[in-house]
């Protein structure tokens, strides 16, 4: 399978008139982009943007997989993201609630592939309702969230935030893995506590 | 891959997997279908108090009946049925299911929820209008129709106002402002074929309208789901 791209072209925002940030642009293969930048630089609203949750004030965003341009509806499978605003349904344990979202994305939930995924971020075996859960075990069910369907293009908002060790080095193997498959978009005010990144995008401070 | 294979699912099995989690919510939480259940309940019970059985002359009790029946029903569904998607915001797990879902899939989902939910409340509340009314219902087949028929136009209809005024501030006030002129086109007809099925008699006409109406309202979600959802 031809790898995935992200062509960001010229991407600005403005909230109510005031600027986020003003004619980003980059482009991203396979490997890791770091996105810094001090608070309310812009970070979490670039990274909604590569993932189509939000639109630009100006600019576009090309995404790219097997070749082709993919459409709207294509990317909500083929963008990963999870960023702090990401919640799931407390009633609902971690298994359930990534379940649902697989059917609900259209593909088979077996319970082996949901139990990988579990895995992979250190949740099996976890049994009680996500309302249950501490800060870190929800992030790490974010991650897991954001990974669900392979996606060629992978976008995590502060994926270390309140993260132990342990969903840390999860964060690190599933980076590892979907930075072979395309492009990897991580967001921090901190960019050491990132994996390591190819390029590094740093958003300037917000003009007032 | 699954993010650049094709989906192994179609609209039907992935409305079902929302509407099964907005079940499998409510059977933990039972939110809606307490705050359904208790306004119908206490309608119930005021109307049967103040009223009894015979508070109405014969000749007027098909029309009274009828009209107080789809209060209860309408009151009790507008308790509980527009919660379908301010839960979702209120939870801040709208964004993951826009991220996943189109609006068409998790309209037709919570749609189905809200219909079953108000076939419940139906189902247990009309019997008891009934019996404690000592209401003789002549065709309870035409009623069971123009049940089935309102209450799809008003799961629906309420269901996409829902995902309308969701994001919206004072979104309650928003809903019954909104609401008030697309139900009453529904609630009309059905109170009208309600007292005929009370006379034992089949109002076509009426059921015609309740059914061009669900014609209406499921292809105008359809066309709008996703501008009502998703921007």
């Amino acid at each position: 399978m031809a790898s995935a791209r992200i062509e960001a072209i010229g991407l600005s925002k403005s909230f109510s008139g005031v600027t986020l940030f003003t004619d980003v642009s980059f482009t991203l293969g396979p490997g890791v982009l770091a996105v810094t930048g001090p608070n309310g630089s812009g970070k979490t609203t670039l990274l909604k943007i590569l993932a189509s949750l939000l639109r630009p004030t100006s600019g576009s965003v090309r995404l790219e997989a097997d070749g082709r341009a993919l459409s709207g509806d294509e990317s909500r499978t083929s963008i990963g993201w999870s960023g702090p605003d990401l919640s799931f349904y407390p009633e609902l344990t971690a298994a359930e609630n990534l379940s649902f979202f697989r059917r609900a994305a259209g593909f088979v939930a077996s319970r082996e592939d949901v139990l990988v995924r579990l895995e992979t971020v250190g949740l099996e075996g976890v049994g009680e309702p996500v309302e249950h859960f501490s800060t870190g075990m929800k992030q790490r069910l974010r991650i897991a969230f954001a990974d669900l369907l392979d996606p060629p293009i992978l976008i995590l908002d502060e994926p270390m935030s309140g993260l132990d060790s342990g969903g840390r080095a999860a964060v690190q193997r599933v980076v590892s893995s979907a930075r072979r498959r395309g492009p990897v978009v991580l967001a921090s005010t901190d960019v050491e506590e990132l994996p390591e990144a190819d390029q590094v995008l740093e958003l300037p401070r917000r003009e007032k | 891959m699954s993010g650049a294979t094709a989906r192994e699912l179609g609209f039907f099995p992935r409305a079902w997997a929302v509407c099964a989690k907005d079940a499998a919510q409510e059977l933990r939480r039972r939110v809606a279908a307490a705050s359904l259940f208790f306004f119908a309940a206490t309608a119930l019970a005021l109307v049967s108090f103040a009223i009894g059985p015979f508070g109405v002359p014969e000749e007027a009790r098909a029309a009274v009946n009828g009209a107080l029946l789809w209060i209860i029903l309408f009151f009790s569904a507008a308790t509980g049925l527009p919660r379908a998607f301010v839960r979702e915001e209120e939870a801040g797990t709208g964004i993951a299911l826009r991220k996943l879902a189109p609006g068409i899939v998790v309209v037709a989902g919570k749609a189905l929820f809200n219909f079953l939910l108000f076939l419940a409340i139906a189902v247990l509340s009309v019997p008891a209008f009934a019996l404690l009314l000592e209401w003789r219902i002549g065709s309870p087949v035409a009623l069971a129709g123009v049940v089935l028929l309102a209450g799809w136009g008003l799961s629906l209809v309420s269901t996409f106002l829902s995902a309308l005024v969701a994001r919206a501030g004072q979104r309650q006030v928003l809903f019954v402002v909104v609401s008030f002129p697309l139900v009453i086109p529904l609630l009309l007809p059905a109170i009208a074929a309600t007292i005929e099925a009370s006379r034992g008699d089949i109002a076509w006409r009426e059921l015609r309208v309740l059914a061009a109406y669900d014609g209406a309202a499921t292809s105008a979600a359809y066309l709008l789901a996703a501008v009502a959802w998703e921007d």
